[in-house]
Formats: C-alpha cells, sequence, structure tokens
C-alpha cells in the first residue's frame, strides 16, 4: 500500500501501529473521527488531563525564565500545586546547561517524517543531552513497561538523527544521550534510560524494519487486535463490535491515555473563517 | 528546486542580509519565489526554526511547510498568522503582563475565546437589553447582531484605535438616519460592557489578545520581545497585503532587526478587506526594504485571459483603471469565455454539468482542474450540482466555511436525543423532530416507518417516549420487529440515563454515540461523516464547557441548557470547519468565490453560476459596522455616501472577478440563466460588464 506522502509519524501513531492496526488505519490513515468515550470515570479523567497541559505550560514558562512567585501564584492550590511544588523542589530544570523547552525535532526514516516533541531537551555543560519528559498519570509504569513504549524508542532515536540542527552543526551522539521520565506524583522517581550506539543501531532498524513492513500491507491487512483489553480504552470499539461502555480501573496499563497529548498543535486562526 | 525564471531566481538568492519588497498580480510567481527563498535560507545553513514565515491564514503556509519537508528531513518551519502569534505569546508570557493589562484575576489562567464563545459572551450582555429597546430599530437576526459588535472590537484592535472610539467613528458617516446615533450608542456601550466583562473574567476575545500583545508584549526590552527578535532571525510574508494595520506597523518596527526578509504584496487584491485588511498600509512597507521588485508576467494566464482580465477590470471600474493593452477578439472570447443562454436556472445547471462531464469523460482533464464558483453558494445550489455531477460520476468536494452545524440532520438528532433526555430543561421536540431524529438514529427507518413509529410512540405534551410493545400488533409490523428492538435499545438507553444524575453534556453525547448510535445496526454505525459531525458538535459542547462552565455555576440554567439554547438563537455551533475544508486533488471544487480566491491554486476551467447576481459586488448588509469607515484610509469625520458605496462595489466586483481570471489558465464558463435559483429575474453589474466586453468585440450579448 502506498502511504499517504504527508503522513508523520510520531510516537502516538507508532504505538497505535504495534498496539492495535486497525487501530492505526482508523486513526492515522483514515483520520476517522470517532467521538465515543475512551475511559472513565471520564470527568476525572478530562480534569487530570487539563492539569496536566497546565503543568506542562508552567514548566515550560519556568525555563523561558518567567518569575517564580507569579507561576506559583498561576498553579493556585490543589493537584497542580502539588505537582508544581514537587517540580521546583526536585531542581531538574535549574541544572546548567543550555535548555530547550517544548522542542520539536524530526528526521526521515523509511522515506517518512518522524517528529517528536521534548518537554524539555538540556545539553548540559559537560555535553551530554539530557531528555526530560513530565509525567502527570497517577501511576508510575514499570520500568520494563516504559522500557517498551515507544516513547522511550523514538526520542532518543530522533534526536541523534536531527540533534545537529541545535549542535551547531556537529552530530549528537548516542552516548551522549540519556532519556529520563519524571512523575509528577511521584516525585521522587526519575526513571532514567542512557542510550549507546547498539541501542540506537537496533532502534533504527526496528523503526525502519516496522515502517517498511507497513507499506508492504494491503487494505484488508489491518486486523483487529487480539488483546482485547485494549478495545476498552480504544474509541472505535463500536465499529469494530468489541463492546459498548467504556472501560474503567486499571490504570497503569492506560496511563498514557492519561497524559496530556503531544501531538503537535495546531492552532486555527479564527479570523480567516469568519463570516461577519 | 522547480524551474524558476532569473527574476524569481533573483529573489530567492538575494543574500543573507537583503530585505526585499517584491509586489505583482496574482498569477506572476510570487509565492512560488517565496518558497524559493525559503529553500535558499535552509541551503544556506540557516535553521527553519529561526525563520518566521506569515500568511494570512493557516492553509496558505502549507505549500511553505512542504517545501520544507521535502528540502530537508529534519527541519520544520513556524508558519503563523498574526492572530496565532499574538494568542501564542499572550499565553506564555499571560504571567508577566496579566495584570498591568488590567485583568482582574492575573493569578488564573486566562481563558481564549473562538468566535462562538465570544459571541455567546456578547449575546449575555447584549440580549437582556432587547426589553429595553436597544437595537430594536436593527432588523437583523441576534446573532449577527452580536457578531457585528465582536467585528467592531476586531477592527479596532486591528486597525489600532481605542475601542471606546467605535461610535465616534461610526456615527458621523451615517448622519442621515438620526435613529442610526443611537444604534451606535448601543453599539458602543455593548462594546464597553464586552470589554470589561472580558477583563474581569479573563477572557480574551480575538481583539483582546491582539491589544494585549501589541501594547504589552511587543514593547522594547520585554521578555516576549527581546525572545521573538533571538528566535526569527529570517522572515517570509506572504500575502502581506492582507493584514490589519497594526501587523504591518510591527513589522515596520520588527525590519530592523531581521538579517533578511522578503515581503510579498499581492497587487489588486486585499479580500479580507471586509476583515480589517489594508493594502494600502501594507505599501509603507516598501520604503523600509533595500529593494523594491514587481513581477509582471503571468505564469498562469495565456494572452487572451490577459486582455480579457484587463478589459474586465477596465470596464467594472468604469474607466479609472489602466485601459486594455488590447481588447479580446470575438473569436479569442469564444475560446476563453464560452457561455450558453438559458432562462430557467436548473437549466442552466444541467448546461454546467454536462460541460464538465466533457470535459472531465470526452477530454480527458482532471476534475481537480475544474472549479465551479458563485458568489453566495447556497444549501440547494451545493446539493443540485453535487448530486448531478455525482450522476455522472465525478467526484466533487465543496467548500462552505460559514455552513451551520446545526442545520445538519445529524447534529439536528443529536440535539433532539439531548432535549429528550433532559426533559427538565424545558425543550419538547416536535412530533416531527422526533420522525427524522429516528431516521437518523435507529438504522435502516425510511420516513413512513419512522412517521409511523413516532405517533404512535411519542407524547409530544410530555415529551415521553413509550414502550414499543404498547402500540398494536399491526403497527408493530408495519414498523418491523427489527425496527422495534433497535427503537427499544436507544429508548432504554434514555431511560437508564434519566434515571441517574445528569451528565454533562458533552459527555451525555460521547455516550450516546459510543453506546448506542455507533453500534452496529444503527443509523450512525460506519457513517464517517456522522462520526464527524459528532465529534464536530462534542467539541463545540466542551469548548463552551471549558470556557463558559465556571460562570455558569452561578446561574439557574445548566451548561446543557444554555448550550441548547444558544443553538436555538443561532449563537453556537454556527460554523465549523470540518474536513471537507480540504479540496481532494481529484475532484470538482464547488466553492463560494471568495473561499476560490483566499485559497489562491489556479485552476484549468472555471464555471461562474449566477452572473447576474447582486452578490459580485454587493456588501454584506452590516448596520453596525462598516469595513471602510472604521479602516485606517477613512478620513476622520466624513461621511459615507452613495457614490462611495458604488465605488466600493465596483472596486469589490473588480478585485474578486480579477482575481478569478488569473487564477484560471485556461477558460471560464459562464452560467447564465434569466431567472434566479429564486425564480427571480437577474440582470446584474457583472453581467451588464460581460456584454459590454462582448459589445466591442463583433456579435453577440450576454
Ligand atoms: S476497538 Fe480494539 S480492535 Fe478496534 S481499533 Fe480499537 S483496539 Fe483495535
Amino acid at each position: 500500500m502506498t502511504l499517504p506522502s504527508d503522513l508523520i509519524f510520531s510516537q502516538t501513531s507508532l504505538q497505535d501501529l504495534v498496539d492495535c492496526r486497525r487501530r492505526f488505519q482508523l486513526r492515522h490513515l483514515e483520520q476517522l473521527a470517532w467521538p465515543a468515550i475512551e475511559s472513565e470515570p471520564v470527568l476525572e479523567n478530562e480534569k487530570r488531563m487539563r492539569a496536566g497541559s497546565q503543568f506542562h505550560k508552567l514548566a515550560h514558562q519556568y525555563v523561558l525564565g518567567l518569575p517564580v512567585d507569579r507561576l506559583t501564584a498561576l498553579a493556585g492550590e490543589g493537584q497542580l500545586a502539588d505537582w508544581w511544588l514537587a517540580f521546583l523542589q526536585s531542581g531538574l530544570v535549574d541544572q546548567p546547561g543550555q535548555k530547550y523547552p517544548e522542542r520539536l525535532l524530526s528526521c526521515t526514516i523509511a522515506g517518512h517524517r518522524l517528529v517528536a516533541k521534548y518537554d524539555l531537551l538540556l545539553k548540559s555543560d559537560g555535553d551530554k543531552w539530557v531528555i526530560y519528559d513530565w509525567k502527570t498519570g497517577r501511576y508510575t509504569p514499570k520500568r520494563e513497561t516504559l522500557e517498551r513504549r515507544m516513547q522511550t524508542i523514538i526520542y532518543p532515536l530522533v534526536l541523534v538523527e536531527a540533534g545537529h540542527v541545535l549542535n551547531e552543526g556537529n552530530a549528537v551522539l548516542p552516548s551522549q544521550i540519556e532519556m529520563n521520565y519524571w512523575y509528577a506524583e511521584d516525585p521522587g522517581t526519575t526513571i532514567s534510560f542512557p542510550y549507546s550506539d547498539e541501542q540506537y543501531t537496533r532502534d533504527r532498524a526496528y523503526i525502519e524494519n516496522t515502517i517498511e513492513e507497513l507499506k508492504l500491507l494491503r487494505e484488508e491487512d489491518f486486523p483487529l487486535t487480539t488483546e482485547k483489553r485494549r478495545c476498552e480504552y480504544c474509541v472505535y470499539r463500536s465499529l469494530c463490535g468489541r463492546g459498548e461502555a467504556a472501560g474503567t480501573g486499571d490504570y497503569e496499563e492506560i496511563a498514557e491515555l492519561l497524559e496530556p497529548s503531544e501531538e503537535v498543535e495546531i492552532d486555527f486562526e479564527q479570523l480567516a473563517e469568519v463570516e461577519f | 528546486m522547480t524551474e524558476l525564471s532569473s527574476g524569481q531566481l533573483d529573489i530567492a538568492e538575494a543574500s543573507l542580509d537583503s530585505k526585499v519588497f517584491l509586489q505583482g498580480v496574482a498569477g506572476t510567481g510570487k509565492t512560488a519565489a517565496g518558497i524559493a527563498r525559503l529553500q535558499y535560507l535552509l541551503d544556506q545553513g540557516v535553521q527553519a526554526e529561526n525563520i518566521l514565515v506569515l500568511v494570512p491564514q493557516r492553509a496558505l503556509g502549507l505549500p511553505y511547510a512542504q517545501a520544507v519537508q521535502e528540502q530537508s528531513g529534519t527541519q520544520m518551519i513556524d508558519f503563523l498568522t498574526i492572530g496565532g502569534l499574538a494568542r501564542r505569546m499572550v499565553d506564555l508570557y499571560w504571567p508577566l503582563i496579566a495584570e498591568e493589562a488590567g485583568f482582574a484575576q492575573p493569578n488564573e489562567p486566562p481563558i481564549f475565546l473562538t468566535l462562538e464563545t465570544a459571541q455567546y459572551y456578547m449575546a449575555r450582555i447584549v440580549e437582556p437589553k432587547f426589553e429595553h429597546g436597544v437595537f430594536e430599530s436593527v432588523s437583523i437576526p441576534s446573532y449577527r447582531l452580536y457578531s457585528q459588535v465582536i467585528d467592531n472590537l476586531d477592527k479596532a484592535a486591528g486597525v489600532g484605535f481605542p475601542h471606546t472610539e467605535i461610535a465616534a467613528r461610526l456615527r458621523p458617516a451615517d448622519l442621515e438616519d438620526p435613529g442610526k446615533a443611537r444604534v451606535f450608542y448601543d453599539v458602543q456601550s455593548c462594546a464597553n460592557e464586552f470589554r470589561e466583562y472580558c477583563l474581569a473574567h479573563n477572557l480574551l476575545d480575538f481583539s483582546l489578545q491582539l491589544e494585549v500583545f501589541l501594547e504589552h508584549l511587543w514593547s522594547p526590552g520585554t521578555l516576549c520581545q527581546e525572545y521573538l527578535i533571538r528566535q526569527y532571525t529570517h522572515t517570509i510574508v506572504d500575502n502581506l497585503e492582507e493584514k490589519v494595520p497594526v501587523a504591518h506597523d510591527m513589522l515596520l518596527e520588527w525590519l530592523p532587526s531581521f538579517s533578511s526578509a522578503l515581503l510579498i504584496y499581492d497587487q489588486e487584491a486585499g479580500n479580507r478587506r471586509f476583515l480589517g485588511a489594508d493594502p494600502d498600509s501594507a505599501l509603507r512597507l516598501s520604503e523600509s526594504c533595500h529593494e523594491d521588485i514587481e513581477f509582471t508576467e503571468s505564469f498562469v494566464m495565456g494572452s487572451e485571459l490577459t486582455s480579457f482580465s484587463e478589459s474586465l477590470r477596465y470596464i467594472v471600474l468604469q474607466g479609472e483603471a489602466h485601459p486594455p493593452k488590447k481588447w479580446p477578439a470575438m473569436h479569442e472570447l469564444e475560446t476563453i469565455l464560452p457561455y450558453q443562454h438559458h432562462v430557467y436556472f436548473p437549466a442552466m445547471l444541467d448546461w454546467v454539468v454536462n460541460e464538465i462531464r466533457m470535459l472531465v469523460h470526452d477530454q480527458g482533464v482532471s476534475p481537480g482542474e475544474i472549479a465551479v464558483l458563485a458568489p453566495y453558494l447556497s444549501d440547494s445550489l451545493r446539493y443540485s450540482l453535487v448530486e448531478r455531477l455525482n450522476n455522472q460520476e465525478i467526484s466533487v468536494s465543496t467548500h462552505r466555511p460559514s455552513r451551520s452545524l446545526s442545520e445538519e440532520p445529524v447534529i439536528e438528532c443529536l440535539i433532539n436525543l439531548a432535549k429528550l433526555a433532559h426533559l427538565g430543561w424545558g425543550y419538547k421536540p416536535t412530533r416531527q423532530e422526533i420522525t427524522f431524529m429516528l431516521m437518523q438514529a435507529v438504522g435502516e427507518l425510511d420516513l413512513v416507518r419512522a412517521q409511523l413509529l413516532a405517533e404512535h410512540v411519542y407524547g409530544e405534551r410530555d415529551g415521553a417516549l413509550e414502550a414499543f410493545e404498547s402500540i398494536s400488533a399491526e403497527i408493530q409490523e408495519r414498523v418491523t420487529y427489527q425496527v422495534g428492538e433497535r427503537y427499544e435499545r436507544l429508548r432504554n438507553w434514555l431511560r437508564d440515563y434519566m434515571a441517574t444524575e445528569e451528565e454533562e453534556l458533552d459527555f451525555f453525547l460521547s455516550s450516546l454515540f459510543g453506546e448506542v448510535l455507533s453500534q452496529p445496526g444503527f443509523g450512525f454505525h460506519e457513517d464517517y461523516n456522522a462520526g464527524q459531525l459528532t465529534a464536530n458538535l462534542i467539541e463545540s459542547v466542551q469548548k463552551f464547557r471549558w470556557i463558559a462552565g465556571d460562570i455558569l455555576e452561578e446561574s439557574e440554567r445548566t451548561l446543557g441548557q444554555e448550550y441548547i439554547h444558544m443553538v436555538e438563537q443561532g449563537v453556537i455551533a454556527a460554523q465549523y470547519i470540518g474536513s471537507w475544508t480540504t479540496a481532494q486533488d481529484e475532484s470538482v471544487l464547488i466553492a463560494p468565490a471568495y473561499t476560490f480566491l483566499m485559497r489562491n491554486q489556479p485552476v484549468d476551467y472555471q464555471f461562474w453560476l449566477n452572473i447576474g447576481s447582486t452578490d459580485w459586488y454587493q456588501r454584506l448588509y452590516q448596520p453596525l459596522t462598516h469595513p471602510e469607515v472604521l479602516s485606517r484610509r477613512w478620513p476622520e469625520g466624513r461621511k459615507w455616501t452613495m457614490e462611495d458605496e458604488e465605488q466600493y462595489a465596483r472596486e469589490s466586483m473588480a478585485r474578486l472577478t480579477v482575481g478569478l481570471v488569473r487564477r484560471c489558465r485556461k477558460a471560464i464558463y459562464l452560467g447564465l440563466s434569466e431567472l434566479n435559483e429564486a425564480g427571480y429575474e437577474m440582470t446584474g453589474d457583472l453581467q451588464k460588464a460581460l456584454n459590454s466586453i462582448l459589445k466591442r468585440a463583433p456579435r453577440g450579448t450576454l
């Protein structure tokens, strides 16, 4: 099958591809809007996601140099304030070095664009490149689960491929990179993944093969996942005949669902479409 | 790079410290030069993140983004609109400026209003005033009234005058009508109140975003300005003439800080004047550039279309333009301007479709090279064309940005189900509405059986749905048991919902969609369009909840109730941008003429419909605002006369029609009928102008 030339891969789309081909087809190839409830309890999940977005913005503003007292005032009280305080106390962003907050990088693999949006990229004085990703979900996943996530594979990979644009044209080497997840609900825990040449070679081949394999698929080669639990947390369940109501409960498995979206944001210029 | 002329190459490869003002009419390859310039900058090692591409609307930035993608696997370009830039910066630097900008709750985040939520808040301010006689002399629907007051605020921000001067500027221009003074007074007080309300509640409509950005963030020495100047060292600004004057002011200040700049200006355009675009103001920037270059050769039109466009401009502007170098001869017009007379509108449509069929099926023209254009595209016209073209197996994409979401049958179905599930809100659907709801919701149900079912199960007085088994066996059989079973599932779902605590409206719709309507057998199952429309509605409700939710907590109405009320008033769910806005390559485009113009993609063949219509030049009736009087061009205190109106109409028609011709490569088919869609006779000024051109050539009138 010929993939659309403007198809851009991200950790979300590649995660969908490995979790369920049908979901990848519906969501990323057909871009089908199917507005069922994703997971319950819906209001609580929405609150967490919105707080997560606000937290990401505060962290961005902090790195840009906005006064901390005003940011703390904005964090208010409650969950967001707790996360914010923990964040300040962690001192992670106070480390010396060049900082790139909310930075988008992309590279081309197997003829397609692959993008990563970093919460923070820190080039430390010791020439180390540290990737930080802020997580505001309820649970801290196990290290082994995290290790298999597409994000852990893609973020360092894209930095190797595209890091030269931030490094005065010099390549960023795998051995210079470290990927860190920081959990706002569990602030003492930073899960860290060092990177290496071997890992990079393996990951690159894996992603390349995954995309190349995808190109060989025909339209009918997008089966439903055999792991039916996934369908409980998937909006397409009515299309696939995989149940009615959204799943509740096991948060660890759906931790990623409750993180703010890392898709590239498109803000429509409202004036453009107005007819007064 | 694709093949470029030497002029384009000069622009693209200008030195990295050049500031170039490039002007020319449409079709002369200016954007292509801009894209080549962008590629050149990247080739020279400039980082994409340091290049700011400014466009009037996002769709026009896509060719730039695509070019970067093809050129460089590792970079992504920031293409922005002025509004987008303002919003992004206000959001980021809010903690620094909220207090000094006068917001009452600087420790709370900003709330950015969409157009529809701005209209909602305006409605809250204006609606209670109706009973005191405010705006009673104005006979337009209330939602248009709200949008025009908002338009005034946007004009004040875009032109750069205090919003408190709106009435003072509008009033002298309209002295004839003493009643208007009161109207403008009311406009001003509503605008003031709206602004105060926004400041008190951290709400930022478009005008306030722009003002806050320009007054508080775009000042020397601010963190934000320093950030922007550091971040963007090169800029390419396309369609400079479509921007508002304050954007030009900002660029004038910013220009010295850029290492290089390419400013592209489309002569004879300014299609967004009604939104505050100011081509005259844009020209000021030419003096701040090192070079002012003009492209004159069209890459789109042949010599016949060029002569025609010059003649059309000359005739429409009644001599206030250069005369054409050469009047087109009749044999040339016959090639580039095919037409046929019809008395009735449907016959004209048949002719149009037949000509398209011949182009596509007999001559092998790609449907993507054909655009059917009318100044205003009604639903019925759109429907008639789509149906006729589909019958000829020709694919179609339509574009009508102002289409109303609430008029879609899928949305009406959802709204009626919401009313049924929340009878306490005080809305009871009619039996007819229930009939249409059932047709949409319960799959495979035709009108006759839906009517039968609605008649027997729905009580208009109490808004209750009775059980299927409560109706007679004979009726059950006629409706069919299969339908009955699905109806019961829907009814039970609603009953169970009503027995529990009321949910937020968007969650209710989402659950209803996922658990019933999109399930196998039901109306929305595998209906991708229904999925998209439902998603649009849910997004609209969600935004409304996020933006108005807190404020409504003090109100007697629930959020859902308020939303439905506003839908019924036409204030929200009135516009949406759906997937259909993206024209597909291999289909005939059916679009309003202005939309096609702003899309800026030439085609081989155009079909112009409703040639006799006055919509080609007449201004939208806007009694509460005025695009010219509020512009910088307008001398203070001058009266707007009938001659001004006529001049404005002529200029609008010249811009629109000549703009269309410049985006056509081969021929323009004229769809002529004596009677319009509604059966009225029509001979507007465009038709007269075309007649006049034909008369100058031997033979023929339209
Ligand atoms: S419902 Fe299940 S099978 Fe269907 S797309 Fe979602 S995850 Fe895949």
